[in-house]
């Protein structure tokens, strides 16, 4: 479990190093959908 | 007293002559009275509004789409109070200052210069004290709040000016030039109902609106040749609006930590740290509640991106707990040069040139807007308070819409207060530049407007004109 934890974590680092939109969203404490500013876990 | 221009043949100079009769004509008028000098009070138009005295109000507007303008202001004894909606605010601290970054802002006074002035100002508009406006915890918000007075300063103050010993008011009366020698005002050309006049006070002010004081300065200075106002650069420019436009809508699940008033509006506007950190101007935001058909819209759209949230939105709201409002905004606009009041080639029937009115409204509006209701809508958000729906236009590329309010018919600069005349058309004690005994009353001379009404600031600057023109007449 730890090392499955710890390899996401890795994923997700470099997928904001990369500045891929999926690593923002999962840093972010909003979006935007269809102009409503959710919090990224709202649905 | 009510007096005709004939009437006032061999009548001894007044004190002061005032042009025009809206809030801040009366007020002055009030004012002097109650320091014992004669004033002589002039208004276009009559007792009550009519269609003859509006039609001089026409003119064409350029730019973006615009309210007709003789229907959003009133040649009338009150002004425009005959119609208002009688929202009363001071302006913000932030909104004197000149803000980094933005050329052309601030004013030569503070709001300490304004504020000793405040409680006369609510005798004036049957006020009662102002309440706090408190932060919201966490957000760079803060909360706005309105009085609203049901003076209409024409029916409140009829009375009293019509049977006073040293007030004349003379009724359907319109100035037509005001004539100088260069250094000061030797007289006001009138027209009533075609019989001219030159009327003449030891002090002239101007009161006839945040349009109609830069017509008949750049009309008057046409006339004269430039020898009334020296340096016309800024003379009818930087002229503004509160643009007024729907931003979108909120699902709001509580109302914890945001105060509804009496019409169960609630006011938000951005902090002066947020203003200074992002750059952005004042802007009251608006959250309006929503009736039963606004609410169940409200979750239909949400349902298209959250649909979980959305059905337990309206589970809240059949619970009485959740409710949908409409979001709405009034903002200050950046005063800009090129949004001025001009001469139209088309005269009225008085031979003045009709108004041509350009206004435009610019990427900083949309941003001050879009960056202020964006800030609530993470807000709510944050707070679990509901959630918040941007208009597309708004957080897209799209033009603003030329359907809505557009503005709020608050009409501002065009004479602005400035430190030099090369700055501005008047002093800090709104003389105009240049001239002895010339002075403004009225939203004309803001440098700058916030997001409030400018009805309370306009009191309260001709109630400063009046305590000036006495002491500087003893000093």
């Amino acid at each position: 479990m730890k090392r499955r934890r710890l390899l996401k974590v890795g994923m997700l680092n470099l997928l904001l190093l990369a500045g891929l939109p999926v690593a923002r969203a999962h840093v972010a404490r909003h979006v935007e959908r269809g102009g409503w500013i959710l919090r990224p876990e709202d649905d | 007293m009510k007096i005709t221009v004939e009437q006032l043949a061999g009548v001894p100079p007044f004190d002061y002559c005032i042009v025009g009769s809206g809030p801040a004509g009366i007020t002055l008028a009030l004012a002097l009275e109650d320091a014992g000098k004669r004033v002589l009070l002039l208004e276009g138009g009559g007792e009550s509004p009519s269609q003859a005295s509006q039609e001089l109000y026409r003119g064409e507007t350029l730019g973006h789409a615009y309210r007709p303008l003789d229907g959003c202001r009133i040649r009338a004894f009150g002004g425009s109070s005959n119609g208002w909606g009688g929202w009363c605010r001071p302006l913000d601290a932030v909104d004197f200052e000149e803000k980094p970054g933005l050329a052309d802002s601030g004013w030569p006074i503070r709001r300490s210069d304004l504020a000793p002035y405040a409680v006369r100002a609510d005798d004036f508009f049957g006020l009662g004290p102002p309440e706090d406006e408190p932060p919201l915890p966490g957000a760079p918000l803060k909360q706005s709040r309105f009085r609203y007075s049901t003076v209409n300063f024409g029916e409140k103050y009829r009375d009293r000016l019509f049977a006073s010993a040293s007030v004349a008011v003379a009724l359907d009366t319109s100035l037509v030039a005001i004539l100088t020698d260069g250094a000061a005002v030797t007289g006001l050309q009138v027209d009533a109902g075609g019989v001219r006049r030159t009327l003449t006070a030891q002090r002239y002010i101007l009161a006839t609106g945040g349009i109609e004081n830069s017509r008949l300065l750049l009309w008057s200075n046409q006339l004269a040749q430039g020898a009334l106002i020296r340096q016309p650069a800024t003379l009818g420019r930087y002229w503004m609006e509160h643009p007024h436009f729907t931003l979108g809508e909120i699902l709001l699940r509580h109302r914890a930590g945001l105060h509804f008033d009496e019409k169960d509006v609630g006011f938000v506007s951005p902090s002066p740290e947020l203003m200074a950190h992002k750059r952005l101007l004042n802007c009251g935001l608006r959250i309006i509640r929503g009736g039963e058909a606004q609410t169940l819209d409200s979750i239909r759209r949400l349902a298209r991106v959250a649909p979980r949230l959305a059905s337990a939105t309206l589970h809240d709201y059949r619970q009485g707990q959740s409710y949908g409002a409409l979001l709405r905004a009034s903002w200050e606009q950046r005063p800009r040069a090129e949004n001025r009041v001009a001469l139209a080639a088309q005269k009225d029937r008085l031979g003045i040139p009709r108004v041509a009115l350009h206004w435009t409204l610019d990427d900083e509006d949309k941003r001050t807007a879009l960056e202020s209701a964006r800030r609530l809508g993470r807000y709510i958000a944050d707070l679990d308070l509901g959630r918040l729906r941007l208009d597309g236009w708004l957080s897209g590329s799209e033009p603003f819409p030329d359907d809505d309010e557009l503005g709020g018919c608050h009409h501002m600069g065009g004479t602005r207060m400035a430190r030099t005349p090369e700055q501005g058309i008047v002093d800090r004690d709104c003389k105009v530049f240049g001239q002895r005994n010339l002075y403004i009353a009225g939203s004309s001379v803001f440098p700058s407007s916030g997001f409030a009404n400018p009805t309370y600031t306009i009191v309260q600057l001709a109630l400063r004109l009046a305590a000036h023109l006495e002491q500087s007449r003893t000093a």
